[in-house]
């Protein structure tokens, strides 16, 4: 090859390169490249308890890392006998939303865009067809006469279609009837979103931002750790609290006393008692036969 | 034009449009994206789970102030105080009471001071079945009327509650201990009864480290894992309720309730858990029912955030009323 042609290669090929290398631009605003730990990582299901300490391990290390703060993260496992239903009065509900911030605040939820696993429907009284419902109401202050508010979030079906769609089985329903999803495991591809009927799957468009005095320590693996860009998260009934005991923070929060919480297998509890006696009418979207475990209900 | 003249035009042009191309790429296409205003976050306090009045029972726990319930700062013993009405029938609230607004009851028929407070006995409230209650039992009293309320509230269906759903089985956690050298001390003090008991509880080792524990320490302070396992084996074991251990302590009604029961299982760790907290109250954090008064003012019982049904019956509004409106529920 002569002298000329050499450059002339050399000078298309160099150009052509550097559009391509332009062109990537994007790649370089991408910081959150998972380890060769986390790339390698086993299934939720296969994973051995030394794995597993492993993992938690790596991701208190994370934590630490990027906030400042080292958590305290738990693979809590499903109690025996134990399946959990939630009640909501919808005589109670005011519709002031403290359920709503108090989940985000426990649930280390992204606040810049901010992800909120509940959302308050307001309806007009006498209807119950979520089709006259708002979900965008901002009043002055609430409740407001005529309407009732309905808090939303995920049901925890008994026959979850979001689980059935999840091409990676990411996503599965627990002993305890939580549907959990395994952060680290789910691929983004938002296909349990779509065959959510209430929209309760969220997903992360972009890097969650938690301000770091708002991080929540306490932590679960399939709960509320801090998610990546890229995974669908969800309400898990608090699972870090559930399943040591304790109420989820939607319901410590209520003002109106208008959420209740408990096992529906034990005979003296609230829920139990709640479903015996009141008039429980609406699993949402029945005719879906998703079967979800939250019920709500009228009272006196 | 020779071939290679047009091969030379041919690959400047080529080289020109990829460094176009490239200029393109890193200046964004001449786009740029709007800056997205930042989201507030929301107000810690928001998020606050405390009810919005506190009981008798609370301000007891917390060590407050009682000085307010002290009737007889003012009053006369055994000197009832004479009840004023208006031409309509309705209290007039004395002036020192003036944060008393009375509404309890629609067309005025409960807005008697006596009718829950005991005029011979200003300490005590009293429901209409001869029981004399004091103010921390004040639930008590709204039971007495509002039955169908109340056994919601005893089920747990009623009203705010925090803490654990799991009501037998939890065992105690660092996280109840709210005071940990109050504990320890009324312990190896054996200052009362249930404290001489625990003391029992413990192995010789464990007692002689609480005897060495200064405050203040760490949070995981042995001490604290020493208490822990004596109240977690207690709770475990058959009730440890006795008339004479517990003398002088006053029970929560739930705990109260629960004994009468002479539960079993589950049940009976729950009851030995509440007696545990009601011997305990300032030590041990309760997580428990919330009472009638941490919600509803007694004298306006209305729940603050619900606006008054209209009408004179609830159930029976026929159309807006002719007449002046009576006093709201």
């Amino acid at each position: 090859m002569g002298r000329r042609s050499f450059l002339r290669t050399s000078a298309v090929l160099t150009t052509g390169l550097a559009a391509l290398a332009a062109s990537l631009k994007p790649l370089l605003d991408m910081n959150d490249f998972p380890t060769m730990e986390r790339f390698l990582q086993k299934y939720y299901k296969e994973m051995t308890p030394q794995d597993m300490a492993r993992v938690l391990k790596r991701i208190e290390d994370e934590v630490e890392q990027q906030y400042g703060l080292r958590p305290h993260v738990r693979d809590l496992k499903p109690m025996d006998g134990v399946e959990y239903v939630y009640c909501l009065n919808l005589t109670r509900c005011i519709g002031c939303r403290k359920c709503v911030h108090a989940c985000v605040a426990e649930n280390n939820e992204s606040r810049d865009p901010e992800i909120q696993y509940i959302r308050v429907l307001r309806l007009p009284d006498g209807s119950l067809g979520t089709d006259k419902a708002d979900h965008f109401y901002a009043s002055k202050s609430v409740p407001e006469k005529g309407f009732f508010y309905m808090p939303v979030q995920c049901q925890q079906c008994k026959n979850p279609p979001c689980v059935k769609v999840c091409p990676v089985h990411a996503t599965w329903q627990e002993a305890d009837g939580i549907t959990v999803v395994d952060y680290d495991w789910c691929i983004g591809c938002r296909y349990c979103e779509a065959a959510c009927p209430y929209w309760a799957r969220r997903f992360n468009f972009t890097k969650p931002s938690i301000p770091k005095d708002r991080l929540n320590p306490d932590m679960a693996y399939l709960g509320n750790r801090p998610r990546r860009q890229g995974v669908m998260e969800k309400c898990h009934f608090c699972i870090q609290r559930s399943r040591a005991g304790r109420y989820p923070a939607c319901l410590e929060v209520c003002p109106a006393g208008a959420r209740k919480f408990g096992n529906i297998l034990d005979p003296n509890s609230e829920v139990s008692y709640i479903l015996k006696s009141k008039r429980v009418f609406i699993q949402l979207k029945e005719e879906m036969g998703t079967s979800p475990r939250f019920f709500y209900y009228f009272d006196v | 034009m020779t071939a290679n003249a047009r091969t030379g035009i041919t690959s400047a042009a080529v080289c020109a449009a990829f460094a176009a191309l490239a200029l393109a790429f890193l200046s964004d296409w001449g786009q740029t994206r709007p800056a997205r205003p930042a989201l507030a976050l929301v107000d810690t306090n928001f998020l606050d789970t405390a009810t919005t009045r506190r009981s008798y029972a609370d301000l007891v726990r917390a060590g407050a102030d009682l000085s307010d319930f002290d009737c007889y700062v003012c009053h006369e013993k055994n000197k009832p105080p004479p009840l004023r009405l208006d031409t309509n029938q309705n209290i007039i609230v004395a002036t020192e009471h003036s944060d008393i607004v009375m509404g309890h009851g629609r067309h005025g028929r409960n807005n008697n001071c006596f009718n829950c407070h005991n005029e011979t006995n200003l300490t005590l409230l009293q429901p209409r079945d001869g029981r004399e209650l004091t103010f921390a039992d004040s639930t008590q009293l709204c039971g007495s009327c509002h039955g169908p309320t109340y056994r919601d509230w005893l089920a747990g269906a009623h009203g705010r509650i925090s803490g654990y759903w799991d009501r037998g089985s939890s065992p105690f956690t660092a996280e109840e201990i709210r005071d940990l050298s109050g504990m320890v001390d009324r312990m190896r003090r054996q200052s009362d009864p249930v404290s001489a008991f625990v003391w029992q509880k413990l192995s010789i080792p464990q007692q002689a480290l609480l005897r060495n524990y200064q405050p203040p320490a760490s949070a995981t302070n042995p001490a604290q894992g020493v208490v822990l396992d004596a109240l977690n084996k207690i709770i475990g074991e058959p009730s440890i309720y006795e008339p004479g251990r517990f003398k002088g302590i006053p029970l929560a009604i739930a705990t109260a309730t629960l004994l009468e029961q002479s539960p079993k299982g589950d049940n009976l760790i729950y009851l030995n858990r509440l007696l545990l907290q009601d011997a305990y109250p300032l030590e041990l954090s309760r997580s428990q029912r919330k009472d009638c008064v941490n919600c509803h003012n007694p004298h306006s019982p209305p729940f603050p955030s619900r606006p008054p049904a209209p009408g004179p019956h609830p159930l029976r509004e026929i159309g807006p009323l002719a007449g002046p409106q009576t006093a709201q529920e």
